[in-house]
């Protein structure tokens, strides 16, 4: 019987004009949003591919080279672009996508796509995952805000009461109906972005596309479920859509939006002139690697003096001048460590504030998620960040031993062998596998879980009052 | 006053109206009788200039309705099968209003008079709308023609779904305007109404006027039996 | 006819909930939009106050060097008035200061830096104005008064306006009113006339409001916001009218309108902005920097070349000291200057390829009044793209400026002297209000709303005043 009620809806939708518009509407857009972002993420594959491979062209061609000069010349840690962003790009357009790793300092990651568009920027693009998250909601409500009202004005809904179909079941069936066509679109375009992924000839975890499918399919269950729900409480249809949309502004743009102006406002980061200065004074309190008279310098000399036994530095088994720099390298990432770690305890803060505000709107779970397992989140960028700073710090100790080992005291002009430069491994980063994204994404899942829980559990009781 | 010359109204090559020819003097009541679809809405609504008609044309007052609308709406009432008012506003308000746009002026007493003399209950006259009885929202619609002046009534089905009482103070009301000389069109399906109240009427089926009588002629029996062997014909 | 509906529309308002609540949530999300431009405006402010006395700090230590120096001292900290700790430590703090009008807008000002530490030791062509944020912040945008406008009382309006003629429509009261001698397409404009001029007011009031407790100043700038906004809201009411016009009953009237609003505001700006990206690719930043790299690098194995040439392009610069007379630092600048010169044409690219995607996003903005609507309100705001490339093309320029005048003393081998100090060029950026642009997109909208008026009336006497069938 539910099922019945579903092909009519069904029937009705596929003879309907407008409705056949609606569809044909968001399916083309879907269309050239798959291809427009494929081309795009095509041309960024190549570009940093290639960018990767002439960064450590000339970092080799360096030849034989002083370690330290080698380290100042420095090198670039790439992001690489992740299969799934093609689907959800997440906040990949404000994150840098390459960090130069040098001597004495740690860098943000640079060259932010937003910086270099227009205004427009920030309406948004059209890419696949601005569809499945603002688009596909609205045409669920269009196509089911009348689903119930119109029965109820027409007043149809007396006599399909007296068929003997249960409310539930007419409810079911309606909700099936609404949501059949939705999740074929949405799974087409899954289909075809993983025929595309797969065809470009990237490897990629299957877990995380059929996981982003199905959180998909739970937020638009969910908006289906609450449009059912709207749809036989409300008395007229205008109300209906009214109620829906307000929902969806709500949901999809009032919400996130409030969510960043308040996590803003309570735990603003720095700006990035306070940072730096912070950095600044923080690392003149300790050795700097270039300035031997300093007062730390000059407490290092008496220190290593005294444990290899010896009255002068000339006298020691290795540079000390490379000595002094490697543990000014040290003390440097200390610093940048400590107030990393301070912006990454204010991010938490607000990561927790966002993760709590969730509760609000479905909208910010599936935002999240789908950004987590596309490994374009800013968690992984992060962790980029981090990676490269421990590559750039065991960097800086493979060049900086180096020069202790083989040069003596002041021997400014000593060059090591070229092949000191490969032991420089290539930068390489992997986002974090499958069981990771779930695990740090618990409360997220649990979000979303409630949220399709407790929607369900609003259509049965709507049911009564139809 | 009222008159239908060759009037026809077709759509998609569906005639609505065939060459229809009647028409009504001041003083008279015209009651059209018919099936549903037979065409008596389309004339009402011909008269009304809210359709144009095929061909043919209809005059009110010697003038041809499509060619000069806004003259002769200033000389017609309407009242529809269900009147719809403003509901949040009383019943004065809303006579208020409608005469305004008619370009009348009245105060409010002499608003309050029309209301009596189309039979409305003092009390309702402040109450909103939307606690009114469908009857209470037809002697409104009465009111607004009397404060018209309206030298023309077209009715279109204006008795059904009144109670016998409502109907029948609503029929007094006619008669009391149709004696201050107006002509009055009426599309009904209420054959005793038609009847008691009609001076002529009119048995349409399918577009076409198949009968036309004067109420004095018939008795009720005879205008049954006259109507019932034009719907099975 | 005028004064009668004007009569009947404020009964029909102030009979209802409508009214009382519409003023009311307009009021309480223009307070808190308003509560969230001010955070931003403050945060911005105190941060600027803050990079300000740190740099003033640095001047008077410099100073007081200076001083000492002038009064005949030899103070061990004297290398502070070399020219390169002066261009390069000491430097100069560009800002780019809120201005009060940004509390209604806040733009792109949340992605860029407001106070740029200006050093000869950085090179222009990587020259970072992003502020350190949390992009999930920039992905979501803020709630404030620009996003309310723009994306909130559209739907506002069309909540208030779908069924004005349809309702009469649907109920029958149409054709009683059609039976009066009035043209029912003036009698629907008049309606919907008095119906934004009520918007106006509440609007108004909202505004005005949160314009007091925020503290804008009353001027021209403020003036053109209400009136993009007047503009704005006229160009839904037109929509709305002539859709109501054409429009056969409610639900379908809700869905075109709605369908409008979201092709209107929220797709034809995400396809203008991929369009202007797919059409004018920006070169790759990435191939960039090793080019960067490699021009480095080549300048660095030819060091005495480069000094050579340099000095040809600025013999003003010249010491009659022989070839021996440049250090480190003579050659460190010159092979600055080449690089630049080298890599112009590179920058240049970028440059010139975001500048055509401007122009090809201003040219396109005709089609979505929210695009109009916001590029005028960040413009008169100071947020907009374009006044930050401003403040970033001046800071280019400034950095400029800032070396040359240190390369005499580099090159003459002089340190600074107090009264020196006295004579650095100083950053100071000029805001230019963007308000031609913002006439133009007012008066866009505003002849929009016209047509769109006009179209309606046009329609009187084709359409049918009855449902057929």
């Amino acid at each position: 019987m539910m099922l019945q009620v579903a092909k009519k809806e069904i029937k009705e939708m596929t003879r309907s004009g407008q409705f056949k518009w609606m569809l044909g509407t968001v399916l083309v857009l879907s269309l050239i949003a798959v291809f427009i972002s494929y081309n795009q993420w095509q041309e960024k594959n190549l570009q940093r591919e290639q960018a990767q491979e002439s960064a450590r062209a000339l970092w080799l061609a360096q030849g034989s080279v002083n370690p330290h000069n080698a380290a100042h010349y420095g090198t670039y840690a790439f992001k690489p672009q992740f299969p799934l962003s093609l689907i959800d790009p997440g906040v990949e357009k404000f994150t840098g996508v390459s960090i130069f790793l040098e001597a004495h300092s740690r860098n943000e990651a640079d060259m932010v796509a937003a910086a270099d568009q227009t205004g427009l920027s920030r309406f948004g693009d059209l890419t696949p995952d601005f569809i499945l998250l603002y688009l596909i909601p609205l045409l669920i409500i269009a196509l089911g805000f009348q689903s119930v009202t119109k029965e109820k004005v027409n007043g149809t809904i007396q006599i399909i009461k007296t068929q003997g179909i249960s409310n539930t079941q007419l409810l079911m069936g309606k909700w099936l109906g609404n949501y059949l066509p939705i999740a074929i679109i949405s799974t087409l375009l899954f289909v075809l972005a993983a025929l595309l992924i797969a065809a470009a000839g990237n490897a990629f975890d299957w877990r995380l596309l059929v996981t982003m499918w199905v959180i998909y399919m739970v937020y638009f269950g969910i908006i289906n479920t609450i449009t059912m729900v709207v749809s036989s409480l409300a008395s007229k249809p205008g109300v209906s859509l009214v109620l829906l949309l307000a929902t969806w502004i709500v949901s999809c743009l009032a919400v996130p939006k409030i969510a960043s102006s308040y996590t803003n406002e309570k735990y603003p980061y720095p700006t990035r002139q306070v940072f730096e200065a912070a950095v600044a004074f923080d690392k003149k309190q300790g050795i700097d690697g270039h300035d031997p008279w300093s007062e730390a310098s000059k407490k290092l000399e008496q220190e290593t003096l005294k444990a290899y036994n010896v009255s002068k530095l000339e006298e020691l088994p290795f540079n000390f001048d490379a000595i002094r720099m490697q543990k000014g390298e040290e003390h440097e990432a200390a610093v940048y460590f400590k107030h990393n770690e301070r912006l990454k305890q204010i991010n938490q803060e607000q990561t927790a504030v966002y993760r709590k505000l969730a509760v609000l709107s479905p909208f910010l779970p599936t935002r999240f998620m789908s950004m987590a397992l596309a490994s374009t989140d800013y968690a992984t960028h992060w962790t980029f960040s981090d990676m490269a700073e421990k590559h750039r710090v065991a960097m800086q100790k493979t060049l900086n031993d180096n020069f202790a080992e083989n040069s003596k005291l002041g021997e400014w002009g000593y060059k090591a062998d070229a092949s000191l430069l490969q032991e420089v491994p290539e930068f390489e980063f992997e986002a974090a596998n499958y069981n990771e994204v779930m695990a740090s994404n618990k409360s997220n899942l649990f979000i979303l879980t409630a949220w399709l829980l407790l929607s369900f559990g609003l259509m049965f009781f709507a049911s009564t009052r139809i | 006053m009222l008159h239908a010359v060759n009037l026809t109204k077709s759509y998609n090559n569906h005639l609505a109206l065939d060459q229809l020819n009647l028409s009504v003097e001041p003083g008279e009541i015209y009651c059209l009788l018919g099936a549903n679809g037979a065409g008596k809405s389309t004339t009402i609504n011909l008269f009304l200039n809210f359709i144009a008609p095929t061909s043919g044309k209809a005059v009110i007052d010697q003038v041809e309705v499509a060619k000069d609308p806004q003259a002769i709406k200033k000389l017609i009432a309407y009242i529809p099968e269900n009147l719809v008012l403003y509901n949040e506003l009383s019943g004065l308000e809303n006579l208020s209003y409608f005469t305004g746009l008619a370009g009348m002026k009245y105060h409010s007493d002499q608003l309050e008079a029309f209301l009596d003399e189309a039979g409305l209950q003092g009390e309702a006259f402040h109450k909103r709308v939307k606690s009114y009885s469908k009857g209470m929202r037809q002697k409104v619609g009465v009111a607004m023609a009397i404060a018209k002046k309206a030298k023309v009534l077209l009715l279109d089905e204006p008795t059904s779904g009144l109670d016998p009482k409502a109907s029948n103070e609503f029929s007094e009301l006619l008669t009391r305007l149709s004696n201050q000389n107006v002509a009055t069109l009426m599309a009904t399906h209420d054959l005793f109404r038609a009847k008691e109240t009609g001076t002529n009427i009119g048995i349409m089926k399918s577009g076409q006027l198949v009968e036309q009588l004067s109420t004095d002629e018939i008795n009720h029996s005879d205008l049954e039996k006259l109507y019932l062997k034009h719907m099975n014909a | 006819m005028i004064t009668q509906n004007i009569q009947h529309e404020i009964r029909l308002l102030s009979r209802n909930y409508w009214f009382v609540s519409l003023t009311a949530v307009l009021l309480l999300l223009c307070l808190y939009a308003g509560h969230n431009g001010l955070q931003h405006f403050e945060s911005r402010q105190a941060d600027l106050n803050q990079a300000l006395a740190d740099q003033e700090e640095k001047i008077q230590n410099v100073t007081s060097v200076a001083v000492a120096v002038n009064n005949g001292e030899e103070p061990s900290n004297a290398y502070r008035l070399s020219p390169m700790n002066i261009a390069m430590s000491t430097g100069e703090l560009a800002t780019m200061p809120p201005s009060s009008m940004s509390k209604l807008a806040i733009g792109q000002s949340d992605l860029f830096t407001h106070q740029v530490k200006i050093s000869s030791r950085d090179d222009q062509a990587t020259l970072s104005f992003n502020e350190l944020n949390n992009p999930v912040q920039l992905l979501f945008g803020n709630f404030d008064i620009a996003f309310v406008l723009a994306y909130l009382v559209p739907l506002i309006i069309i909540a208030f306006t779908y069924n004005l003629r349809s309702q009469e429509l649907e109920s029958g009261r149409l054709k009683l009113l059609a039976s009066n001698p009035i043209k029912t397409n003036i009698w629907l404009l008049q309606r919907f006339v008095i119906r934004y001029f009520s918007i106006l007011i509440i609007l108004s009031i909202a505004l005005l409001l949160t314009i007091l407790w925020v503290g804008i100043p009353f001027n021209f700038a403020l003036l053109t916001f209400m009136l993009l906004t007047f503009a704005y809201v006229a160009f839904w009411f037109g929509l709305s009218f002539l859709v109501n016009i054409i429009g056969a009953s409610s639900g379908k009237n809700a869905v075109s309108l709605l369908s409008l609003w979201i092709v209107l505001v929220l797709i034809l700006p995400t396809v203008i902005n991929q369009a202007a990206n797919t059409i004018y690719p920006m070169p790759s930043r990435v191939a960039l920097l090793n080019e960067i790299r490699e021009t480095k690098k080549s300048l660095s194995e030819k060091q005495d070349q480069v000094l050579d040439e340099y000095l040809r392009n600025h013999p003003e610069l010249i010491r009659d000291e022989g070839k021996n007379a440049y250090g480190y630092w003579q050659g460190y600048f010159a092979s600055q200057e080449l690089m630049e010169e080298e890599l112009a044409p590179l920058i240049e690219k970028f440059d010139n390829q975001l500048a055509k995607q401007q122009s090809w996003v201003d040219s396109w903005r005709f089609l979505s009044p929210v695009v109009l609507f916001q590029d005028a309100a960040t413009q008169l705001a100071g947020t907009s793209s374009k006044n930050h490339k401003d403040f970033q093309n001046d800071v280019k320029d400034f950095g400029l400026t800032w070396r040359a005048h240190f390369m005499p003393y580099v090159f003459q081998n002089n340190m600074l002297k107090l009264s020196d100090l006295g004579e650095l060029p100083a950053f100071s950026y000029q805001p230019k209000p963007g308000y031609t642009a913002a006439y133009i997109n007012l008066g866009v909208l505003l002849l929009l709303s016209g047509l769109f008026a006009i179209r309606g009336l046009k329609l009187e006497g084709k359409r049918q005043l009855l449902q057929v069938g």
